[in-house]
């Protein structure tokens, strides 16, 4: 009996100096080595000199747009119309800079469904106004009201109505001022929230599927498939329908589909390369994390492949009307040329990139093996 | 002359089930744990109750989830887990937990997980082994039961350690050292080891190091001299994966294993501090040939089913016909991305498909890169098509890029081949694009 007592202690004990021996590493924080990426750096750059800044920016054009929404409201004529115009236009180029941000203090308050549901619900936005006149608006939390909230239903009022339409609905005025405030809000409510949160998302550098690297590099590839490729291409030239659907174009009634969409592949590319927000200087970002690897294309740099891509889209994309709508309804074939350039974006960051640097495509926290 | 001797010894001889009856307290009370943990994470909502669609194994269709009563197939198979910990109507009990686990693993093959594979076949070989003869509610005391009954489910470890380790004699594991290549430079963020995973030497010991392991392992664990030493590996091994890699339940699962080699001296000591009994008694099996007939098919077909996948030309990575109940192990980093297209064949009109209208961000993952899921999933589209739109026929074409083991991602399926004209059978498949490169080895 003492013997096996003796020997369970061994046993034990050996169980527990390797224990011992590898916990501690799960815990300090110690530094990485010079010569290993360092994803804590990358996500401070990411967020100090782009995420930050370009909240920053955000937040102050949808401070303009509600500025130039209530002069509307109490000014009711052509030259105030136009400044509006200007303004919703200013403001929705800026939002393309930030729709790709969804993590931490935009996904909390589902920014870019609340910002950017299009097309736009007109029957409901109609109705809208009419309640909201008397006093009880529609709760722009429900996601029932998503499709009638944020640029698309701005852009219905503001760009596909005219002056004498709000001058004999002076309530309808009023509803933009409401629409306006919302977005500015929720523009601000983020922006403060990222204030408070950057610390703790730039300390979050881990490998885990919930560490900010993971949900930056998800988000970017899903805002590029979901909303840059189908969204605003895919969907309105009908890849995913039998016939093409142009009413399905962002910025409907402004007609500005090409500028949004060129505003938005900027955007993308500055982020992916590492720019800072301002355009001014670079710093690490997705590019110099794959370059760092070395992670080949086809023949050269993954990065460079990406950057084709980029060039190639844009490109593709110069050549197509500037209205999207009048494009797709006259020849729907250029923009399904556009379309297989920027799926091919797709590929190479959906499988390429983020299997180069182990990130998992997915938000299930599930076992592997 | 001494295989014969060594047979004639575990067929006749009685031997302490100290060893079988620790391995099944341990082995239920994981199985519990395991339970509760999938019901904590709201696994069962996300992976069997939320998708509309569930990818099923040829020949398992009828298998799905049973709505809100998926929950109580979890709670049976949590209650069947402890009753058989502990030894309380166990011959029930373990045929409930291996009917249970089993169900619920077939519901959907996106998550399908070797280690579930084992939790699977290890209920099924208990289930006919005497695990509750001593040591449990049973009877509490010691029991001699038959040796072979001992030695099976140790048997059944080493086999899969020694399949793991197989596999990994390919070229991509030791000559790129990969996916290791990939997936060490992702965790520089562990402090300590965390800043040498970049470094090439350290990818190429975790793998030569890995395959020496599984393949030696089961074998050192055998001997009581190299014992101890085997068993800190196990714990190095295990805990070291665990730190890297998000791997759940398993490392413990494979510990209790391991545990299992001990001389039943070690086990009685602790065995009968939980369970105070003093009688000793003999325990003869029931049905003692249908018992041996079972356990000798239960080898048979765990030493052949792994090697299922020679019958198969071309890269085994790249088709995985016979990937899965192999014990290939983290050998792949495998990602695709497939959309298809859809074409009526009666009016000519064509769409591609949002995946993300019918399959969970999980889902579409796993079928990206699996041919099976892929085929299945295209089936599903053309029957839903056909059925909601009212439609006569609709083909459905995929384009789909696969990326392996750091290579660059290339085409994978003939965009030219209609999937629905293609069945799902055990046959080879014939409308994959060649991978073009070679691995070497098993």
């Amino acid at each position: 009996m003492r013997r096996e007592r003796r020997k369970l202690t061994m046993y034990l004990s050996g169980a527990l100096a390797s224990l011992a021996f590898l916990l501690p590493s799960c815990e300090n924080g110690e530094g990485p080595a010079a010569d290993t990426w360092d994803r804590g750096a990358m996500l401070e750059h990411l967020t100090d000199d782009f995420i930050v800044p370009a909240f920053e920016n955000y937040k102050s054009q949808t401070a303009d747009l509600v500025a130039a929404a209530t002069w509307f409201e109490d000014f009711t004529d052509q030259q105030s119309l136009d400044r509006l115009r200007e303004e919703l236009e200013d403001a929705y180029l800026a939002w393309q800079w930030v729709s790709f941000l969804e993590i931490g203090p935009g996904e909390a308050k589902a920014l870019r469904f609340r910002s950017n549901t299009f097309p736009t619900d007109t029957t409901n936005l109609k109705s809208d106004i009419t309640s909201f006149a008397a006093g009880s608006g529609p709760n722009f939390q429900l996601p029932s009201t998503f499709d009638r909230q944020g640029y698309p239903a701005l852009d219905f009022l503001v760009e596909g109505k005219d002056l004498d339409y709000f001058i004999s609905n002076p309530d309808a005025a009023a509803y933009v001022s409401n629409l306006a405030i919302s977005l500015h809000t929720l523009a601000v409510d983020v922006d403060a929230a990222w204030e408070n949160e950057r610390i703790g998302f730039i300390a979050n550098n881990g490998s885990a599927a919930s560490a900010s690297t993971n949900k930056l590099a998800n988000d970017y590839v899903f805002h590029y498939e979901k909303e840059f490729r189908a969204g605003k291409v895919g969907i309105p030239a009908g890849v995913f329908s039998s016939v093409p659907l142009p009413e399905k174009v962002e910025s409907l009634y402004g007609g500005y589909s090409r500028k949004l969409f060129l505003e938005a592949l900027k955007a993308h590319r500055a982020f992916f390369f590492g720019k800072s927000y301002d355009g001014l200087s670079e710093g690490p970002g997705f590019a110099a994390y794959l370059d760092h690897l070395n992670v080949r294309g086809v023949d050269g740099l993954l990065s460079e492949e990406m950057q084709e891509v980029f060039t190639e889209s844009e490109n593709l994309a110069l050549e197509l009307n500037e209205n999207f709508e009048v494009q797709i309804s006259d020849d729907h074939i250029k923009a399904l040329e556009l379309y297989d350039a920027v799926q091919r974006g797709v590929v190479i960051l959906k499988v390429d990139m983020m299997q180069a640097l182990n990130i998992k495509v997915d938000y299930i926290d599930a076992d592997g093996d | 002359m001494a295989i014969n001797a060594l047979i004639i010894r575990l067929a006749k001889g009685s031997a302490s089930v100290a060893p079988l009856a620790a391995f099944r307290l341990l082995f239920g009370l994981l199985m519990a744990i395991s339970m509760v943990r999938f019901y904590l994470n709201g696994w069962i909502e996300k992976l069997y109750l939320e998708p509309d669609f569930h990818f099923t194994y040829l020949g398992l269709e009828w298998v799905q989830p049973l709505g809100n009563w998926t929950y109580a197939l979890f709670m049976l198979c949590f209650l069947a887990s402890i009753f058989v910990a502990f030894g309380y109507y166990y011959r029930i009990a373990i045929w409930v937990f291996f009917l249970t686990f089993t169900y619920i693993e077939a519901m959907d093959k996106t998550t399908y997980l070797n280690h579930y594979y084992f939790i699977s076949m290890m209920g099924l070989l208990l289930a006919w082994l005497p695990a509750d003869a001593g040591y449990s509610l049973k009877h509490r005391g010691d029991a001699l039961v038959p040796k072979w009954t001992v030695f099976a489910p140790m048997l059944f470890v080493g086999l899969v350690y020694f399949y793991a380790g197989l596999a990994k004699l390919n070229s991509d594991w030791l000559l790129r050292a990969q996916p290791l290549a990939i997936w060490l430079p992702g965790r520089t963020d562990l402090p300590v080891l965390g800043g040498l995973f970049e470094k090439t030497w350290v990818h190429f010991t975790f793998s030569w190091g890995g395959a020496l392991y599984d393949l030696t392992v089961p074998f050192l664990l055998c001997y009581r001299r190299t014992r101890p030493y085997a068993f800190g590996l196990v714990l190095i091994f295990h805990i070291l994966t665990r730190a890297l890699f998000p791997i759940g339940m398993f490392p413990f699962i494979m510990v209790a294993g391991a545990i299992m080699f001990f001389s039943p001296a070690t086990h009685k000591f602790w065995l009968l501090k939980v369970f105070r009994g003093k009688a000793v008694r003999k325990v003869t099996l029931a049905l003692p040939k249908l018992s041996v007939g079972l356990t000798v098919l239960f080898f048979v077909g765990q030493f052949l089913i792994p090697l299922r996948s020679l019958a198969y030309p071309g890269e085994l990575f790249w088709h995985e016909q016979g990937f899965r109940f192999s014990w290939r192990v983290m050998l792949m980093e495998k990602q695709g991305y497939t959309t298809f297209k859809c074409v009526d064949t009666a009016t000519g009109e064509q769409w591609r498909v949002q995946n993300d209208q019918f399959l969970t961000a999980f889902q579409e993952k796993q079928m990206a890169f699996q041919p099976d899921f892929i085929l299945e999933y295209a089936h599903h589209l053309a029957e839903h098509f056909e059925r909601t739109q009212r439609r006569e026929k609709v083909a459905v074409y995929a384009e789909s890029y696969v990326a392996l083991n750091g290579r660059h991602s290339r085409p994978f399926v003939d965009p030219s081949v209609d999937l629905t004209t293609k069945k799902r059978n055990l046959r080879t498949i014939d409308w994959l694009l060649p991978f073009n490169d070679t691995i070497y080895g098993f």
